[in-house]
């Protein structure tokens, strides 16, 4: 187990003993005395794929860490601050591409409607499960390799969070991920983040609602208007199945 | 002065012309703010209050633009920038280039003065009111209605129906000549080519009345093929729904024969005229067709105005869309009775200040003329073709221009292995260009194609070959940037 991973583990797993609800207040208030450091390495940007070797010092007190969105919330602060440290768009697209490299491959089988994320102007695939210890784990790709980049990023900040720690999040946690373009508040069809976290956190109640036994509902990408009929998508049918009272998967 | 004058002062837009202009020619305001009316290309019937019989008349004026004359040192778009102050402004450090008017328009200043001073000094709901102001909007808002009436040549100014957009205007169509008109087993013929607003309307209705939609594909070069759609048309043919000018090809289709054919075998024609209403001169009467539509913010007018044109005897024929106040006669408990077009159509207070800002539009334009903004936008639509194919691995949609062939100043391209969206990331931000990425609305002409999503740039008359230089090694750079 590498540098990485332990230190992963040890920020995902605090003591399972200790009962912690988090709160927003909560977290403002709470101090932050362990030292993480999670750094890309400074791999020349050569031609095709530069792997990312990860420098992770942790000093944890697990005290200070009271649960796994902590974890998370560190993690995107950390990215937002890697990003800001990079005056130049061009510097932090150039980023975005090493972080797109890293992601592994995409299995074609995973390549299916369901997995699309709406919204995009690029085609986005997520796929979600959870691991053994009831973990997300994502993985993604896009024909665009801005698009990569972003889900590189926004699956290092999620990838091992708890599902409820995935709901947890707010698009607007993401406004300050200032890559490129405008900042991450804006609703346009360009804001991979939104579409992105929005199709994780589906995957996240399809997820709780497996492991809870209620019944699940196909997914479906939009309102589709065919010829055989206008069937209900997305949001859309969200609301007609919370109208039913019937759980809705992604 | 007893004119009515929503339209700005000229002198500020005319004196930064004549300062700007470096040619011989000059842009000449024909500055008579009397009952006069000098320009050719508005008419001059009277400007009274329409719709609602009153007394009080207000006349308005007219500030009209001489054409200017041709120069060969400076292009027009080089002379007339300077009256689009959102041009001047600067992205990431850099020079906007603004190469994303197929999408929409930016406005110049004597718009943008149009619609701040309607709201100073003119501002009352229309049809509505006897009292000063009321009349003042009212009179304003017809003028721009028939402003819209003489600029596509319509024969009369009850023909245009204010809608919000074109794509309002396509749903008014389908909900109201639609419904009545379309049964079991009618043909709507579209092209693969269309804008989404052009299809959905009719899916939907299609769908309630148990007709179908049939589509045209393209040629081998490119283009709506013509002899498919002849082909195509038949006694069960009720309606074509065509573009006039493709958003995504460029390509420009024989109007004036389609309207012909489908005629023949008694099919109506809506054409989709946002594409070529900005860019071009349009006459409905010599297109003899049915319905048009087009969008005032594709044509240096403001967001949330567009129009319908219908012939009178379709739109007399057709039931109401929307219900409300002001489409109606009468309304008791448990009835109604409609008013005439175009009131029909128009339910609720309209977007007063938009509908008189598109008719500031249609001014300006009319003022530089659209037979040059035509000429000038030739010359701008073969440079960045050349431009933009002469670079490996670009791959542009559409047919290639030639003395019979002309295509509108819009490409839509693709560069292989790189995401368009790539693309317009990298040139906005890195180079300060704007353009477009994605499908377009037009993703059944994607999927023709075989592929999810294109760059495209798409030019208006305030551009120049320079900033068509500037895209074309911005967008080298950037392959270039993906390549390593």
């Amino acid at each position: 187990m590498n540098c990485f991973t332990l230190a992963t583990e040890l920020i995902l797993n605090p003591n399972p003993n200790h009962k912690h609800a988090p709160s927003r207040s909560r977290r403002l208030r709470r101090r932050c005395s362990y030292h993480f450091v999670l750094r890309c390495s400074a791999a020349p940007l050569v031609s095709g794929s530069a792997a990312i070797a990860v420098a992770a010092i942790a000093t944890v007190t697990e005290s200070d860490l009271e649960s796994a969105a902590d974890a998370c919330n560190l993690r995107l602060r950390r990215l937002s601050d890697e990003f800001k440290s990079l005056p130049e768009p061009i510097d932090r697209v150039k980023r975005l591409l090493f972080y797109a490299d890293d992601l592994p491959p995409f299995p074609d089988a995973d390549r299916i409607p369901s997995n699309r994320v709406t919204g995009c102007t690029a085609q986005v695939w997520l796929s979600a499960r959870l691991d053994a210890l009831g973990r997300m784990r994502f993985a993604a790709d896009s024909d665009s390799e801005i698009t990569r980049g972003f889900c590189a990023c926004l699956i290092s900040v999620v990838d091992g969070a708890r599902p409820e720690d995935v709901l947890a999040m707010h698009a607007e946690d993401l406004a300050d991920l200032n890559v490129v373009g405008v900042a991450g508040r804006t609703h346009s069809r360009v804001n991979t983040w939104h579409n992105v976290l929005i199709s994780m956190q589906r995957s996240a109640r399809a997820l709780i609602a497996e492991g809870e036994g209620k019944p699940m509902v196909d997914s479906f990408p939009s309102l589709v208007i065919g010829g055989d009929g206008i069937r209900a998508n997305g949001r859309y049918a969200d609301a007609q199945v919370s109208l039913s009272g019937q759980s809705m998967g992604t | 002065m007893a004119a009515l004058c929503y339209l700005p002062s000229c002198h500020r837009s005319v004196s930064k012309l004549l300062s700007n202009s470096k040619s011989q020619g000059h842009l000449h305001p024909n500055l008579s703010v009397s009952n006069s009316n000098p320009n050719p290309n508005i008419s001059g019937v009277g400007l009274q209050t329409r719709r609602r019989s009153s007394s009080f008349s207000i006349k308005a004026s007219t500030t009209a633009f001489a054409p200017l004359e041709h120069s060969e040192s400076t292009s027009l778009g080089e002379i007339i920038r300077s009256d689009f102050p959102i041009l001047r402004q600067k992205v990431n450090g850099r020079d906007l280039v603004y190469l994303d008017n197929a999408a929409t328009s930016q406005k110049p200043n004597y718009v943008l003065k149009a619609l701040k001073d309607y709201y100073e000094s003119s501002n009352s709901n229309v049809h509505r009111g006897v009292h000063y102001l009321s009349q003042k909007a009212t009179t304003a808002y017809e003028n721009a209605r028939e402003k819209i009436a003489d600029f596509i040549n319509a024969s009369d100014h009850t023909e245009i129906v204010f809608t919000r957009n074109a794509t309002e205007a396509i749903n008014l169509v389908a909900n109201s000549w639609g419904d009545l008109n379309l049964g079991f087993g009618d043909e709507i013929l579209l092209t693969v080519a269309e804008h989404h607003s052009a299809i959905v309307p009719w899916q939907m209705v299609a769908k309630k009345k148990g007709a179908s939609l049939k589509y045209i594909g393209l040629t081998a070069g490119e283009v709506p093929d013509i002899e498919q759609l002849k082909k195509a048309l038949s006694k069960k043919t009720k309606l074509v729904v065509t573009h006039h000018v493709s958003n995504t090809l460029g390509s420009v289709l024989p109007i004036e024969d389609i309207v012909i054919w489908s005629h023949e075998v008694g099919a109506r024609v809506l054409l989709d005229a946002c594409q070529s209403v900005p860019h071009m001169m349009v006459d409905v009467q010599k297109l003899n067709v049915d319905f048009l539509v087009a969008s005032s913010h594709k044509m240096c007018g403001p967001t949330g105005i567009g129009f319908l044109y219908g012939k009178s005897n379709l739109l007399s024929s057709m039931p109401p869309f929307l219900g409300g106040g002001e489409m109606i006669s009468d309304v008791f408990q448990d009835y109604s009775t409609y008013a005439e077009p175009p009131s029909r159509f128009e339910a609720g207070t309209p977007a007063i200040a938009e509908a008189i800002g598109l008719g500031a539009a249609i001014e300006y334009l009319s003022g530089i003329g659209m037979q040059r903004i035509h000429d000038y936008e030739r010359e701008l639509a073969d440079y960045l073709y050349y431009s933009l194919t002469s670079i490996p691995n670009v791959r542009v949609y559409g047919p290639a221009p030639s003395e019979i062939i002309h295509r509108a100043a819009l490409c839509s391209f693709n560069v292989e292995n790189i995401h368009p969206t790539d693309i317009a990331t990298i040139l906005n931000e890195e180079y300060g260009v704007a353009i477009r990425s994605g499908h377009h609305c037009a993703q059944p002409l994607h999927r023709y194609f075989g592929v999810n999503a294109s760059a495209r740039a798409s030019l208006y008359f305030y551009n120049t070959k320079e900033e068509v230089d500037h895209f074309i090694e911005a967008l080298r750079e950037t392959i270039k940037f993906f390549s390593i």
